[in-house]
């Protein structure tokens, strides 16, 4: 039982001051156009008005084999259009959105038709503010990062006014103030957490005279971000513990750029945040980021190191998964594209706690040798591994309110993952290029809960064979085969993807990834889905149909959960 | 000028966002005598004669089918040693949750506590002065024999109560006299914890015909506490004759009825979980 804390809740007082800013911003859109409109003959400054739209239905049928569920309307509709208007030094956007209702896997609380996102902006030589919604990051984000993922259904937009001023060449200075996105229902609605933020970023080539000639770039940076939400106390276990109303998190960072050689690094620690990611616990936070590169044409390798603990940083301490966010920890592993391990085994990061190190390298075998025949041949290669951090728990009430003591940057006894893939890409011909991947996988299904079906290590297997042949000048087929082979969760895998294209408006594709190796017969299915898509400019109109595997869906180390689905998509996207 | 500005802006912003909280724990949820509205602590006179009490903790639930037995015992047993026995009755665990037919939730954090001591959880089971340590638990065939160990264990803690309920203020004053007669090694805490009986409600019983009994009267229920499951610290190494008299002024919660309530009062050796002894006192008295 906890007391005292504040749990959202809505206030009449957010949507009069919304309706407020939607009836200004439509205001301010309207007159800048009449505006604009009535005075292009009278001044060179032309106003700019871009945009896009996206529309994604689907329609459900049941499926009991592969648990595909119907809600009570039987189809779902997520749908948005931007806006972005420019005119000289000044510019506005703004967001329609629909959710009627929102696709499965989505909020379920998205409902309704409105404004999601309204803002407007001036900027000259010295300054640039910004009111509404702002997206933003500090550094590589570990302090601030709001973002906006529709995809993903993710949108912790920053709520206020933004000042970015830039005081002498070389030196930028942000200030930021703002509540977050937290809901949607007919109109945006924030959470009750305040953020503040400032960050300041200094290019010494710029700012120290004698360093301007110099082939070493050097970039410093630091951030601070404190947010406040009214508390008193919370029970836990047996003691009364006081909140923290501001929390405050900070950062310094470098980049460093010396010809070929790059290092960049960044750490950052964050004051006592019992929050629902920790359980509560006064623990300080902290975290580290270092890259550092070599990169010369045709070959490159970076190495990252990260480590990673007690960072969940939140405008409301009671929120989780994606809700109201402030910060963002980079993820070290790669983000796959291959069917099968972009679906079964994508790993989340850990936000309470992971220690990580990744290689990264490219390589280019020249053309006209041995390996890279007439068209060279590419290599990319790339290992992350990811553990737990290395503490030791407290006992009594110290374990109650600190839960643990960090020993090291070191890796702890859990492995989390363990990603190896390569890469072989090479051209055989003028219309014909294959491409081989093979990736080695160690994935705890503890730590990033993808499946129910098996609690532990997966170990897997993944070979991928891709082929793209151009028939002729207007059509192209692209092929996928890809096997997974593992003992362990629902055994081995196979996916067959076949794609036409006919230039410059019709795509084909139909994929079919199939569990033949599961123990459970009847959970040996066929997920076959087809697709035809018309593109015509900046618009694409696709439709597909068929069965879609209950999963996990990530974007940089950010995943959301996808339930299995059977039926028909429409998706169309435009541009302007 | 423009630099310095901007610079003392962040500063301002920075040195006032933080909440840096070195001690998070508060002070027990009862501290604080209201001296100013209830005059100074009543003072208490050393008893001649001290002797070890004993607490029956019984932990049980309304879907606890097998715990009526056992509430019927611990107030036999009640009667049978008088003073000498406080009982709590504890509603804990699974089969203290509600359901369509149990409505109402008579679980603590302090319970809940107390139930997650256990070394293995089951209805109905009773600690006897923590005899053991926390973890420890006897069944009812064992609870009178016990009972009567521990109260041959001579006494060493010199154990007194005062309590009123203020109606008016809405609050509960509690004066806790103790006083060790032998000096101790380690540290010891005093809880004090409020129970209610003539509860109505229901409850499940087996041995009762229909076995959903509506009007079922829960006796000694476990309510709040003062001080917190664990207390707070009261003595360290005492010294033969260490006195202390600990004073609180607790809010009253409007779902409890005061002349139904009573506060138990106990000390239990930190090291060991051990308890002392204890006391309670009915607030109808």
């Amino acid at each position: 039982m906890k007391e005292g804390r504040s749990n959202f809740r809505p206030s009449f007082f957010i949507p009069f001051v919304q309706m407020k800013v939607m009836k200004v911003c439509a205001a301010v859109l309207w007159v800048l156009a009449v505006f604009n409109a009535s005075s292009q003959n009278s001044t060179p400054v032309q106003g700019q008005l871009h945009g896009n739209f996206q529309v994604l239905w689907q329609q459900y049928n049941a499926d009991s084999i592969i648990g595909a569920e119907v809600p009570a309307e039987k189809t779902g509709m997520n749908a948005f259009g931007s806006f972005a208007y420019t005119y000289g030094n000044f510019s506005a956007g703004i967001r329609f959105e629909s959710y009627l209702n929102a696709i499965m896997g989505f909020p379920g609380r998205f409902r309704g038709t409105g404004i999601g996102s309204r803002w407007a902006q001036y900027k000259n030589d010295l300054l640039e503010i910004t009111v509404g919604n702002i997206y933003e990051q500090f550094g590589s984000g570990m302090t601030l990062r709001s973002y906006w993922e529709p995809n993903l259904g993710i949108d912790n937009a920053l709520d206020g006014i933004r000042v970015i001023v830039t005081p002498d060449t070389g030196i930028t200075l942000k200030g930021i103030y703002a509540h977050q996105r937290f809901d949607f229902d007919s109109r945006l609605i924030n959470g009750l957490g305040l953020v503040r933020g400032a960050d300041a970023e200094i290019f010494l080539n710029d700012l120290v005279p004698s360093l301007r000639p110099n082939k070493t770039k050097i970039t410093v940076g630091g951030s601070f971000v404190s947010k406040f939400q009214e508390g008193e106390t919370i029970d836990k276990d047996t003691l009364v513990l006081k909140l923290p109303n501001n929390v405050a998190s900070y950062a310094g960072r470098i980049a460093i750029i010396s010809g070929p050689v790059s290092f960049s690094g960044e750490y950052v620690k964050k004051i006592n945040d019992p929050n629902a990611d920790n359980k509560f616990i006064y623990k300080e936070g902290s975290g580290l980021l270092l890259n550092i590169g070599y990169s010369v044409k045709g070959f490159g390798i970076t190495l990252q190191s990260k480590f990673i603990d007690n960072m969940a940083f939140r405008s409301d301490r009671d929120q989780l998964l994606f809700d109201v966010p402030i910060n963002y920890i980079p993820s070290i592993t790669k983000q796959h594209t291959y069917n099968l391990a972009s679906t079964l085994y994508p790993y989340a990061t850990v936000l309470n706690g992971e220690s990580g190190n990744s290689l990264n390298a490219f390589y280019t075998v020249k053309k006209e040798t041995l390996l890279g025949g007439k068209y060279g041949m590419n290599l990319a290669l790339n290992y992350a591994a990811v553990n737990n951090i290395d503490t030791t728990g407290l006992a009594g009430n110290d374990q109650v309110v600190y839960g643990y003591e960090t020993n090291s940057f070191a890796f702890g006894k859990e492995k989390f993952v363990r990603d190896f893939n390569v890469e072989l890409k090479k051209k055989f011909s003028k219309n014909v290029t294959l491409l081989y991947t093979y990736y080695y996988m160690e994935f705890n299904t503890l730590v990033t809960p993808v499946t129910v079906d098996f609690k532990g290590i997966v170990f897997a297997d993944i070979h991928v064979l891709e082929a793209q042949v151009k028939l002729n000048k207007k059509m192209a087929i692209r092929a996928e085969a890809q096997a997974l082979f593992t003992e362990q969760d629902k055994k081995d895998w196979g996916t067959a993807l076949f794609e036409l294209s006919v230039s410059p408006h019709w795509t084909f594709s139909i994929l079919d990834q199939y569990n033949y190796g599961n123990d459970n017969a009847k959970a040996r299915v066929h997920y076959l889905f087809g697709t035809v898509g018309y593109v015509k400019g900046g618009s694409r109109v696709a439709i597909g149909y068929g069965k879609r595997r209950e999963g996990i869906f990530c974007i940089g180390g950010v995943c959301r959960a996808v339930p299995a689905s059977n039926g028909l998509e429409l998706n169309i996207t435009s541009t302007f | 000028m423009k630099k310095i500005f901007l610079l003392t802006i962040v500063l301002v912003v920075f040195f006032t966002s933080c909440d840096v909280i070195d001690e998070p724990i508060c002070p027990p949820l009862g501290v604080g005598f209201r001296e100013d509205l209830y005059g100074p602590p009543p003072e208490f006179d050393p008893q001649a004669t001290v002797l070890t009490n004993v607490l029956l903790e019984d932990f049980t639930g309304q879907q606890c089918g097998n715990c009526p037995p056992a509430n019927i015992l611990a107030r036999d047993l009640d009667t049978l040693f008088g003073e000498r026995l406080s009982i709590v009755t504890i509603h804990a665990g699974s089969l203290a949750a509600t359901g369509p037919d149990y409505p109402n939730d008579y679980t603590t954090p302090e319970g809940d506590f107390y139930w997650s001591q256990l070394a293995f959880q089951a209805y109905p089971e009773g600690r006897i002065n923590r005899k053991g340590g926390p973890s420890n638990f006897f069944t009812t065939p064992a609870w009178e024999d016990e009972i009567t160990e521990s109260l041959a264990v001579p006494g060493v803690l010199d154990l007194q109560l005062a309590a009123e309920y203020v109606a008016e203020n809405q609050h509960l004053n509690v004066h806790v006299y103790s006083r060790f007669t032998e000096a101790m090694p380690d540290a010891f805490r005093l809880v004090v914890l409020v129970i209610e009986s003539k509860i109505v409600d229901h409850q499940l019983w087996y041995g009762h015909i229909p076995p959903e009994v509506p009007d079922y009267v829960h006796y000694h229920m476990l309510r709040g506490s003062v001080t917190g499951a664990s207390g707070e610290i009261v003595f360290t190494n005492p010294d033969a004759d260490a006195t202390l008299v600990s004073s609180y002024s607790m809010d009253w919660n409007a779902a409890w009825i005061a002349e139904n309530c009573a506060v138990v009062a106990f000390i239990f050796n930190e090291s060991t979980g051990a308890i002392v002894t204890c006391t309670d006192l009915e607030l109808g008295e």
